[in-house]
C-alpha cells in the first residue's frame, strides 16, 4: 500500500507542477482594477497539490525507509487478476474502436469475456453478443441519431435499414 | 455444356448492361447525401448558431430536401475551434456540414489555433445579424448619446456585458471606445441570454446583444434599444423602429454577424451545389421568413465567388478592429 | 392568483384530451429510456422529436417534448442505484446512498424512494410554477455573479463533513478536482488554460466522462477483486410491500425531502443549477440529520434529499424560461429552440401573448409528472430484474454502455478513453483513501465557481467585498461560513455543555 500511495501522490505532484507551470505564463497574479488573471486560481491550486503531496510522499518516503513496504498490499492477494481480466480486454475494445467501429468492437468484447471469463455457454454467449450491439447500433445510430464511431470497416457492417 | 456456357454469357451480359444502366442513373442524377448529414455547430445549446441549426435541420426533413436526417452536433470547446479543426480533419466527406458565426475569424487570430476559413469550403452565407446597443429601460438613457456621454464622464465605471472574451461583443465594445474616446468595463458572460438577464438585472449597464438575445425582453418593456449597429434601418416591422448609430450619434458604426455555412475541404463542385441549393430552398420557406423577422436578422443570401470574396473582407475587417483593440494573441 | 387556478384548470383539461394524453405517454416512455442510458440525456430525446413536432400543433409538440424531460428526469438515478453509474449529472449524489442500499440487496427499495422523491420535488416545481412564476422570476433576477458564487460557496460548505479521513488527502482531492474543471477556454480571458496545443484537451474534462469512470468502472474493479458478484437476492423485486414501505419513509424522512425539494425549486431557477442542488441537498440533510453517520451506507434520507432536489430544480427549470427566455437546463435550451419553430418567442411576452400555450404547458407539466410516477413504477420491476442476470454477462454490457455514453456526450473518442484512465484512478483513490465526492463536485462547480468569482470582481473592478454586499449575498455568505464551521463550533458548544452540566 505505501509503495502505491507513493506513486499516486508523485503522479499527482507532476501534475501540479505542470500546472504550475503553465499558470505561470497565464498570469498567476491578483490584477488591481481587474481581479484574478487567467492563471490566478490554478496557481494556488497547484500549490496546493505540491504541498499536500510532498506531505505524503515525505511521510510514505520515512515509513518505507524504516518499516519496510508495509502493512496491506494495495490489491487484496489474487485480486489483481480478475481485475487485469476487466481492465486489458475494455481497453483493447477501445483500442479497437478507431479500426472495427464501437458496435463491433464491444460485440468481440462481449465474446471474449462472456466465453473466456465468465465461461458461459456458447449459445448465450453468441446470442448476447450479437443482440446486444444490434439493439444499441439501432437505439443510438437509428433511433436517437446518434452516429457511433465507425472505425474503417465500419461502413461495411451497417445493418441493411 | 455449349449451352450453360452461352447461358453464362448472356447473364454476364445482363449483369454488365443492369450495371451500366444504374451507374447512368447515378451519374445523371445529382449528388444528394448518402449518408445522415452532421451538422456541427461550434458553438453550445441556445446560443445564436445552435437556435439557428436546429431550426434548419427540421426544416429540411419538413421539406424533404434531404434523403438523410440532418443530425445537429454540438463541438464548442475552445470557441468553437474544437468543430472547426473537425470539420477540417473531414477532408473530402460531404455529409459534414458546419454553420458559423462570426468565430470563424476571431477565435484562430485571438487563439493562435491552426485554422483559417479558407480551410473550409465556402457554401453559402444565409443571413447577417445586428447588434444594438442596450440599457436597462429604468436607466435614465433615452438615446445613445446620452449613455455615451455618462460613460466618457467616468471612465471605466460602466459595466459593458458581453458574450464571451475576444469576440464580437467585445470587439464592438472596443469600436465604440475607440470612435467615442470612452472606457467601458467589458465582463464576459457564457452566452447572449444570459447577458440580457443580467441587464434585465441591473448588474450590468448595457449590452450589445444580437436582436435575438434581447427581443423578448424588449418586448416585454424591461430593455431600451439606443442603436443599430449597421449603416441603415433594420427594414423589419417590430425593427424598424430603432435608429441606427448614425442617426443616433452621428458616427457611422457597423458591425454585422456572419451566419453561414461551409463543408469540408476536397468535397466536389457537385456536392457543394446541393448544400448551396438546399439552402436556397430553406431561406424560401415561410417558417424562415418569420424566423429571420422574429430575430430580426438581416436576410442576405449569397454564395459563390461573391461569397468568398466577402469572406476575405469580413477577415481583413475584423482583424483589423482586434489589432486595434489589442485583442490578437501575442 | 384567482385567475392563475382557473387557467390552470382549463391548462389541465388540454392536456387530459385523449390525443394529449397519448403524446404524454410516448414522452415519457421514450424520456426514461433516454435517462436511463448514461451519455443521453432529455436533450437527445427532445432534438430528435422536434422535427416530428414541426407538422404538430404548438400545444401539442409541447406537451411530447416536455414530456420526455420529466421522463428523463425520473429516469436519470435508476443506474446510479443499480449499478453506482449516474446517468445524468444531477444524479452523482443519488450514488452516495442510492447504491450501498442497492448493494444490501434492497435495490427495489432505493428505486421507490428515488421515484417518489422526484414525485415530491416535482410537484413543489409544478405549485411554484403555477402560481408564482412572476413573482419568483423577480427574485432570480437579483442573482448576479456575486450571488451566485456565494451560492457556490453554500454548496461546497454543505460538503465539508463528506471528507476522508485524512485531511491532507481531501484537499488534494478538492484541488484536483478544481484543475480538471479548469483546463480548457478561461471565460474570462478568452485564454487557453491547460491545453498546451493539443485540441483534444480544449474540451476539458466532461463531468458526465469523469463520473461514469471515477464511479462506474471503478466500482467495478473493487467489485471484481472482491470477487463479489453485482447480483443480489433479493434485489431483483420490486414489490407492493416495497412501494408501501417508501411512503412510509418518505413521511418519516419528511424534513430531508423538504429540504430537497426546497433546495431544488430554488436552485434549478439559475442555469445549471440541478446538478449543485442535488450535492446540496445531500450535505445538508447529512449535517442536520440525527444519523449522520448512516450516510454513505444506504441511508434513506441521503436518497430522498437529492432527488427530490433534482426533480424540484428541473421542474423549476421551466420558470426562466417562460418568464425571462432563458434556458435554466440544456433541455430547456433545446425546448427552446422548439419553440421558435412553433413561431413562438420564448420570454416574457409568452405570458401575454400566448396564455393558452403557455398553461396548456404548465398543465401538461402537472399531468406529465403524476404520469410519470406511475410509467417509472411500472418500469421498476424491469429495471430491477437486471440485477437477477449473471456478473460475467452484466459486466461487459455496462462496460460498453459506459463507453457509449461517454463518446455520445460530446461526440469524442478521447472521452472514452479519459473514461478508462478515470476509472483506474477512481479505483486507486478509493483504495488510497482519496476521497472521490468533493473532487466531483469540485470538478462540476469549478468552472461556474470561478466565472462568478471573477465576473463578480470585474464587476466591481477588484473589490471583494462586492462577494458579501446585501442583500442576497451576505446572509447566504454568512450562513456558509457557519456552516463550513460547524463541527467545530458544535464541538465547542457540546463541551461547554458538559463542563457546565455537571458542574
Amino acid at each position: 500500500m505505501r509503495k502505491a500511495n507513493l506513486g499516486v501522490a508523485i503522479f499527482l505532484f507532476l501534475i501540479g507542477a505542470i500546472v504550475m507551470f503553465d499558470a505561470v505564463r497565464l498570469g498567476w497574479r491578483w490584477d488591481p482594477g481587474f481581479g484574478p488573471g487567467a492563471g490566478y486560481l490554478p496557481f494556488y491550486l497547484a500549490l496546493g497539490i505540491l504541498i499536500g503531496t510532498s506531505v505524503i510522499i515525505i511521510k510514505q518516503v520515512r515509513q518505507l525507509v524504516k518499516e519496510g513496504a508495509g502493512d496491506k498490499p494495495l490489491i487484496e492477494e489474487g485480486g489483481l487478476k480478475p481485475i487485469l481480466w476487466v481492465l486489458v480486454p475494455s481497453a483493447v475494445m477501445v483500442v479497437l474502436v478507431s479500426v472495427v467501429g464501437l458496435h463491433f468492437a464491444a460485440f468481440l468484447f462481449l465474446l471474449f469475456y462472456m466465453r473466456v471469463v465468465g465461461k458461459i455457454g456458447w449459445l448465450e454467449c453468441i446470442l448476447v453478443s450479437v443482440l446486444i450491439p444490434v439493439a444499441m447500433y439501432i437505439t443510438f445510430d437509428r433511433l436517437f441519431l446518434i452516429p457511433l464511431p465507425d472505425g474503417m470497416i465500419g461502413p461495411y457492417l451497417k445493418l441493411p435499414f | 455444356m455449349r449451352k450453360g456456357f452461352s447461358g453464362l454469357k448472356v447473364a454476364a451480359i445482363v449483369v454488365c448492361s443492369l450495371a451500366l444502366v444504374f451507374s447512368s442513373i447515378g451519374t445523371a442524377k445529382a449528388w444528394v447525401p448518402d449518408r445522415p448529414v452532421e451538422f456541427v455547430i461550434p458553438a453550445g445549446t441556445g446560443g445564436g448558431a445552435d437556435v439557428m441549426a436546429r431550426f434548419i435541420s427540421p426544416l429540411v426533413t419538413k421539406y424533404k430536401l434531404s434523403p438523410k436526417p440532418w443530425i445537429v452536433i454540438n463541438k464548442s470547446a475552445g470557441a468553437g475551434a474544437e468543430g472547426f479543426m473537425y470539420v477540417k480533419g473531414q477532408k473530402g466527406n460531404p455529409n459534414v456540414i458546419i454553420i458559423t458565426l462570426d468565430n470563424l475569424f476571431t477565435t484562430p487570430l485571438a487563439t493562435g489555433v491552426p485554422f483559417n476559413w479558407r480551410d473550409l469550403t465556402p457554401v453559402a452565407r444565409l443571413a447577417l445579424d445586428e447588434f444594438v446597443l442596450w440599457v436597462n429601460a429604468g436607466s435614465p438613457y433615452k438615446t445613445a448619446m446620452e449613455y455615451i456621454d455618462a460613460v466618457k464622464k467616468a471612465p471605466g465605471k460602466f459595466v459593458m456585458g458581453g458574450t464571451g472574451a475576444k469576440q464580437e461583443d467585445q470587439i464592438i465594445t472596443v469600436m465604440l471606445e475607440q470612435t467615442f474616446g470612452l472606457k467601458f468595463n467589458y465582463v464576459p458572460f457564457k452566452g447572449g441570454g444570459e447577458v440580457a438577464v443580467e441587464l434585465v438585472g441591473n448588474h450590468i449597464n448595457s449590452s450589445v446583444n444580437n436582436p435575438a438575445e434581447a427581443v423578448s425582453q424588449w418586448k416585454a418593456g424591461k430593455l431600451r434599444p439606443l442603436g443599430l449597429f449597421d449603416h441603415q434601418r433594420l427594414e423589419l416591422p417590430d425593427w424598424k423602429g430603432i435608429p441606427t448609430m448614425k442617426e443616433a450619434t452621428g458616427k457611422d458604426l457597423a458591425y454585422l454577424m456572419l451566419r453561414g455555412i461551409f463543408m469540408a475541404p476536397g468535397v466536389t463542385k457537385e456536392q457543394t451545389e446541393y448544400y448551396v441549393q438546399t439552402l436556397k430552398k430553406v431561406t424560401e420557406t415561410p417558417e424562415w421568413k418569420k424566423y429571420i423577422s422574429d430575430n430580426g436578422l438581416k436576410a442576405a443570401f449569397l454564395t459563390g465567388p461573391d461569397f468568398v470574396k466577402w469572406l476575405g473582407e469580413k477577415e481583413t475587417m475584423t482583424k483589423d478592429f482586434m489589432a486595434k483593440g489589442g485583442l490578437l494573441k501575442k | 392568483m384567482e385567475s392563475n387556478f382557473h387557467n390552470l384548470v382549463m391548462g389541465i383539461s388540454v392536456s387530459m384530451q385523449p390525443y394529449h394524453f397519448l403524446m404524454a405517454m410516448v414522452g415519457l416512455v421514450l424520456g426514461v429510456i433516454v435517462g436511463v442510458l448514461p451519455g443521453l440525456g432529455g436533450a437527445n430525446g427532445v432534438a430528435i422529436l422536434i422535427p416530428l413536432t414541426v407538422a404538430m400543433e404548438p400545444i401539442s409538440g409541447i406537451i411530447l417534448l416536455a414530456s420526455i424531460y420529466w421522463g428523463a428526469l425520473y429516469g436519470g438515478s435508476i443506474t446510479s442505484i443499480l449499478f453506482n453509474i449516474p446517468g445524468e449529472p444531477w444524479s452523482v449524489a443519488t450514488t452516495f446512498d442510492g447504491y450501498p442500499l442497492a448493494k444490501k440487496g434492497k435495490a427495489g427499495k432505493a428505486l421507490v424512494l428515488s421515484f417518489f422523491s422526484h414525485f415530491v420535488g416535482a410537484v413543489l416545481g409544478v405549485i411554484m410554477l403555477s402560481f408564482f412564476a412572476p413573482i419568483i422570476a423577480e427574485f432570480a433576477l437579483k442573482f448576479g455573479p456575486a450571488e451566485i458564487f456565494s451560492v457556490m460557496v453554500l454548496t461546497f460548505s454543505a460538503f465539508v463533513g463528506l471528507g476522508g479521513k485524512d485531511p491532507v488527502k481531501t484537499l488534494i482531492s478538492i484541488f484536483f478536482g478544481f484543475i480538471l474543471a479548469a483546463v480548457g477556454m478561461d471565460i474570462v480571458t478568452g485564454q487557453l488554460r491547460m491545453t498546451f496545443g493539443s485540441i483534444n484537451l480544449m474540451g476539458g474534462f466532461n463531468f458526465i466522462v469523469a463520473v461514469i469512470g471515477l464511479f462506474g468502472l471503478g466500482e467495478i474493479f473493487l467489485t471484481v477483486e472482491e470477487g463479489l458478484k453485482l447480483e443480489s437476492t433479493a434485489g431483483g423485486r420490486v414489490t407492493f410491500k416495497d412501494m408501501a414501505w417508501g411512503i412510509k419513509e418518505i413521511a418519516h424522512e419528511w424534513k430531508s425531502l423538504l429540504l430537497g425539494a426546497v433546495i431544488g425549486c430554488w436552485m434549478g431557477l439559475k442555469p445549471g443549477g440541478a446538478t449543485p442542488a442535488s450535492f446540496m441537498a445531500y450535505g445538508f440533510a447529512k449535517q442536520g440529520h440525527k444519523k449522520s453517520a448512516e450516510f454513505g451506507n444506504g441511508a434513506s434520507a441521503g436518497i430522498i434529499a437529492p432527488e427530490a432536489a433534482a426533480h424540484g430544480a428541473g421542474t423549476s427549470a421551466a420558470l426562466p424560461m417562460v418568464t425571462l427566455g432563458i434556458p435554466g437546463s440544456p433541455t430547456m435550451a433545446v425546448i427552446m429552440g422548439g419553440l421558435m419553430i412553433f413561431g413562438l418567442l420564448p420570454g416574457p411576452m409568452l405570458f401575454k401573448e400566448h396564455a393558452n400555450f403557455v398553461w396548456g404547458f404548465i398543465g401538461s407539466c402537472w399531468i406529465g409528472n403524476i404520469l410519470g410516477l406511475f410509467v417509472v413504477l411500472a418500469f421498476a420491476p424491469l429495471f430491477a430484474a437486471i440485477l437477477k442476470i449473471r456478473f460475467a454477462i452484466i459486466m461487459p454490457i455496462i462496460v460498453y454502455v459506459c463507453a457509449i455514453g461517454a463518446y455520445a456526450v460530446n461526440n469524442r473518442m478521447i472521452d472514452v478513453y479519459y473514461m478508462i484512465i478515470f476509472g483506474v484512478l477512481g479505483y486507486l483513490f478509493k483504495k488510497l483513501d482519496y476521497p472521490l465526492a468533493p473532487m466531483v463536485l469540485a470538478l462540476v462547480l469549478g468552472d461556474m465557481a470561478e466565472s462568478a468569482l471573477r465576473q463578480a470582481l470585474l464587476i466591481s473592478s477588484g473589490n471583494p467585498i462586492v462577494l458579501f454586499r446585501p442583500p442576497i449575498a451576505l446572509p447566504i455568505m454568512i450562513v456558509a461560513i457557519i456552516i463550513f464551521f460547524w463541527p467545530t463550533i458544535s464541538g465547542i458548544i457540546r463541551k461547554r455543555r458538559t463542563s457546565v452540566g455537571p458542574g
